[in-house]
């Protein structure tokens, strides 16, 4: 399963400067957003993974959007990853 | 958040709130199209009607404050940022909107860069790709941009400062080294981004008057700014809340506009993603340090945190902040005597401070503590124990300025206790943590020596008219 993340407005200064990235994960499993912000954790953050995370969830004051929709709408860390989708990770903190 | 509303609310009002209560909800304008947008935790919009929202907000923000006239020349400062990034985005749409439709807007804009790389560490590559994507970003937009690095602030006049337009080069400047010996020499991170924040107020001020702009648009946020609002107050400049935070700053005599003010963070997130509005990936100050790095960061993640489950908490900060208006003592006709009272740094006007005033309060206990025991019985005779104090009694009742610095006593020479004159209390706090004052482009001693002298002269004129 193909998924494509994007952090902006800061936050991809966490992921190394780079702000899109394509990823695969084993399609035979399913996969939350819960899931997958821990895989991020694991395999992509580069620093202070408090900066990013408070706890399961994004820290407060960055957006998140799953396929154009705030996640809010989708189901939140409930919602469960498809092919293709696009979640776009923006951040809009001052010291992020 | 407010106490009286605590029994009026039903419960979980008042805890985290309910999750996910608009799952797959429909626009609640339209009522046709999917939501995609949630604002307040309890409006979901689609997309375009989020849109015509947000543009008819930030039109009415410039409008009711009837700032700008029909073919108004005006700079647009651009970080690079999301915020300033979706401001132009909207001036441009505005532009180029047809003439029937009444949301048309008739200026005259450029960009303005200022390159903040020599305080931020950042190479010269660095500072090159970035200012390459400013380049881009205004060539896309069709608009000339001017350059500027942040080291100029530090010069004296326009004369020396570098401006270019439409293309950036990092030059080596005697000021890149004075810029980095200044703030080597700051203790505190709230000082830094104080003092960031005052250069470049100063280095816009500066280029806007040297290009002929008499507006400055500025990008902030409504959620950095109620942050910029709690840590004003935490500095000491409450009596300039309305000019920090405000719609409108017209301190320097050019007019800062700051049009993104009604935009919560999340809002300008929603903008910069359905605008496609790309960002520089700029480090700040603060970035990658922990809440507690400095007083504006702390107030930022308080805000940004309260606000995320508490969606009244920047417009209650904005409804109160609002309501303050600056307490413009001086009406004297002398535009001379303005000049005198204003802040060197800031141009803020220097509260005038009475016997009894909260500065003074807090200049006598800084006094007792840093005495100690020993050296507190001359304390207590004398409550400001600089000579400003001790000179004061030696002038005759007769004095015009009581309270402040005694008529005889101006032309002492100037020393950091009697930056008073010269600085309001903000910059004051700011000043004390700067190790290396001389750096700062501003001649303290000179101004402190001219603005005694022109008062004296004002006294003896108003003596003689008596
Ligand atoms: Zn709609
Ligand atoms: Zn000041």
């Amino acid at each position: 399963m193909e998924v494509s993340l994007n952090f902006s407005g800061g936050a991809e200064l966490l992921f190394g400067k780079i702000k899109q990235h394509t990823i695969s994960l084993p399609a035979e499993e399913t996969w939350s957003m819960k899931k997958l912000l821990n895989w991020i954790k694991d395999n992509l953050l580069k620093e202070r993974p408090e900066l990013f995370l408070q706890g399961d969830m994004v820290r407060p004051g960055i957006l998140v959007l799953v396929n154009n929709a705030d996640w809010e709408l989708v189901g939140q860390l409930d919602y469960l990853l498809q092919n293709k989708d696009e979640i776009v990770f923006i951040s809009t903190l001052h010291g992020g | 958040m407010c106490s009286i509303n605590e029994e009026n609310l039903p419960v979980d009002t008042m805890v985290a709130t309910p999750k996910l209560l608009f799952k797959d909800a429909v626009c609640r304008r339209c009522r046709i199209l999917k939501a995609q947008v949630l604002l307040r935790k309890t409006d979901p919009y689609c997309r375009d009607c989020f849109m015509k929202y947000a543009v008819h907000k930030f039109r009415s923000t410039i409008g009711k404050a009837r700032a700008l006239q029909h073919n108004d020349r005006v700079l647009l400062a651009y970080s690079g940022g999301l915020s300033s990034g979706s401001m132009i985005h909207l001036i441009k749409q505005g532009l180029e909107a047809s003439d029937s439709n009444k949301m048309k807007l008739i200026i005259k804009p450029s960009l303005l860069y200022i390159d903040e790389g020599e305080i931020l560490n950042l190479s010269k590559e660095d500072r090159k790709a970035n200012a390459d994507f400013v380049l881009e970003y205004a060539k896309r937009n069709c608009l000339d941009v001017y350059m500027c690095s942040l080291e100029f602030s530090l010069a004296a006049d326009i004369s020396g400062v570098k401006l270019q337009m439409n293309s950036y080069e990092v030059e080596p400047s005697i000021y890149a080294s004075q810029l980095e010996r200044l703030f080597g020499s700051v203790k505190s991170l709230t000082a830094k981004e104080d003092l960031l924040q005052r250069l470049k107020q100063r280095l816009i001020t500066l280029l806007a008057t040297h290009l002929n702009y008499s507006k400055v648009f500025l990008g902030p946020s409504a959620t950095r700014l109620a942050g910029q609002l709690l840590s004003a107050v935490g500095q000491g400049r409450g009596a300039q809340i309305a000019q920090e935070i405000g719609f409108a700053d017209s301190r320097t005599g050019v007019v800062f506009l700051r049009p993104m003010r009604e935009f919560v963070d999340k809002e300008v997130a929603y903008l910069a993603h359905f605008l496609e509005v790309d960002s520089l990936s700029l480090p700040t100050l603060s970035s990658k340090l922990g809440p507690t790095a400095s007083i504006g960061r702390l107030t930022e993640e308080f805000v940004v945190t309260l606000q995320a489950n508490f969606p009244a908490t920047i417009s209650t900060l904005f409804r109160t902040s609002d309501k303050l208006k600056p307490n413009v003592g001086v009406d004297r006709s002398s535009s001379e005597f303005k000049d005198d009272s204003r802040c060197l740094l800031c141009l803020s006007a220097i509260e005038q401070s009475p016997l009894c005033s909260a500065s003074t309060a807090r200049s006598i206990s800084q006094t007792i503590s840093r005495s100690g025991p020993s050296g507190f019985k001359d304390v207590e005779s004398e409550p400001q124990s600089t000579n400003v104090q001790q000179q004061l009694k030696a002038c005759d009742a007769n004095c015009s300025n009581p309270g402040k610095q005694c008529c005889k006593t101006m032309d002492v020479g100037a020393n950091e206790k009697d930056w008073g004159v010269v600085l309001c209390y903000g910059c004051r706090v700011t000043m004390e943590d700067v190790k290396t004052p001389e750096l700062v482009p501003i001649n303290l001693q000179e101004e402190l020596r001219l603005r005694s002298r022109r008062q004296m002269m004002r006294q003896s004129v108003e003596q003689f008219l008596l």
